[in-house]
């Protein structure tokens, strides 16, 4: 309970602050990376707490660094034998870069203004990765020391998105800064399971298996719980349920299957879902709030 | 004022001003023997608690590190070392509690608390891991099931 209260104290605090954090990064847009001392220093000096020059550091770097896909392939063929120096020699350079530049430039940043903050690698889970397997890790973000409490932020996927196989498209995505780490977890597994941040993690194989989560689930804090598995196996005309855990709110939630939309209310922060699938095949079923997709199943009916 | 609601559930409450200051006062006395009450049984759990004490050292050199900051995962309570790398943690912790150690520049250490004595622990923090490098980007794409061949075929004929 103590948690939720600060969690939502500093989230309130947070959206108080960002918009003074927001607009000293916007005034150093395009600011050169050359000297990163002169840099933090700019974009901090005249922020008081913690949590505002953090926020003025990872609005900086999510606005403007690009990704490079075409540099992205290139590790993933070489298989990580890109050596850290020209990592940083390219992102220095050229402006561009991959999750693990990102990640780095936001903790020498910060540590520049005197704010701890690690770079964790992981598991990144996605429609197009780490669905089911032995999992690889192809990800990095950072936890970041903020009021005696470790936060966690994805500064890549708050960056933008790969809107076509070949295309990045630059949108701010506030659901990947300091997010709840409950739901973070859901689709970020880091290598040194502490990085979690919770008690009582998932195992590997729950986070490979679990069900699909997108941003908007972590912006309106919402868990697929039941089924506990991302595949669920019924036969023709047999019910099966599913359940949202989701804080109670005004947001409208959706159940979806076959592309039919279906009003569910929320009750005591979850909704269930009771439905028949008739005919034999492999469905996704899906929940949105609000209209934007937050989980994910995948159903074959037999 | 939900928990107020709780203790009085339905309407049917006679409109009396004076019985409703009494079952307020009532309430708010319970709601702060419960608080005194869940406190208590909040210090004094089943698992044991005792002293975390040491030092914190530079891994190449094994000098001592001040200003390191030794957080309470649980808790967000936290202190740093002092001029001579030493701490001790302001409260007991039991088994199985974490203590994160970080210092700009240095890899954080994580440090489980065992049931034996701590009162004399040394961490020593190394300087950061090298980059691992990854390239995983958001798709953000809404996931598509594969479709099979036999699916597709059967799929001509729906």
């Amino acid at each position: 309970m103590r948690g939720i209260c600060l969690a939502a104290l500093l989230l309130i605090a947070g959206c108080c602050f960002a918009q003074n954090a927001d607009s000293v990064a916007e005034v150093y847009a395009g600011h050169s990376l050359k000297d990163l001392n002169l840099l933090s220093q700019k974009l901090t000096g005249s922020l008081k707490t913690d949590v505002e020059k953090f926020r003025a550091i990872y609005k900086w770097v999510c606005t403007n660094i690009e990704y490079d896909y075409s540099y992205a392939s290139k590790i993933k063929s070489k298989r990580g034998n890109v050596s850290a120096d020209e990592l940083i020699r390219k992102l220095v350079t050229t402006r561009s870069t991959v999750c693990s530049g990102y990640a780095w430039l936001v903790r020498e940043l910060s540590h520049k203004a005197g704010i701890p903050c690690v770079i964790v690698d992981g598991h990144s889970r996605s429609a197009g990765s780490n669905i089911g397997g032995t999992g690889r890790a192809n990800h990095s973000w950072n936890a970041v020391l903020i009021d005696n409490q470790w936060r966690l932020c994805d500064p890549l996927w708050s960056a933008g998105y790969m809107s076509s196989p070949e295309t990045f498209t630059t949108r701010f995505e506030e659901s990947y800064f300091l997010p709840d780490p409950s739901v973070f977890i859901l689709n970020h597994y880091p290598l040194k399971i502490e990085w979690s941040l919770l008690d009582n993690p998932p195992t590997l194989d729950q986070f490979l298996n679990g069900p699909l989560i997108y941003a908007e689930a972590l912006r309106y804090r919402a868990i697929p719980i039941i089924p506990s598995l991302f595949k669920v196996c019924v036969a023709a005309n047999e019910s099966v349920s599913f359940s949202l855990h989701k804080p109670p709110g005004n947001d409208a939630v959706k159940f979806v299957v076959n592309g039919n939309d279906e009003d569910v209310t929320v009750k005591d922060h979850s909704c269930t879902v009771d439905h028949t699938f008739k005919r034999k095949g492999t469905y996704a079923v899906h929940f949105k709030v609000n209209d934007r997709y937050v989980a994910t199943y995948e159903v074959t009916v037999r | 004022m939900e928990y107020l609601q709780r203790l009085h559930p339905g309407g049917n409450n006679k409109p009396m001003k004076k019985s409703i200051n009494v079952s307020l006062l009532l309430s708010i006395v319970l709601a702060v023997i419960a608080n005194v009450a869940y406190s208590q049984n909040d210090n004094k759990t089943a698992i044991k608690t005792h002293v975390i004490a040491g030092i914190v050292t530079e891994a190449e050199t094994g000098d001592p590190l001040p200003g390191v900051n030794v957080v309470h995962q649980r808790s967000n309570k936290g202190i740093a070392t002092d001029a001579d790398g030493k701490f001790t943690f302001p409260f007991e912790l039991g088994e199985g509690e974490t203590l994160a150690f970080s210092f700009i520049g240095l890899d954080t250490q994580f440090y489980k608390i065992g049931s034996g004595d701590d009162s004399k622990i040394t961490v020593s923090l190394k300087a950061d891991a090298a980059i691992h490098i990854m390239e995983a980007a958001a798709d953000n794409d809404v996931y598509v099931p594969r479709r099979t061949f036999v699916g597709a075929i059967k799929g001509w004929f729906r």
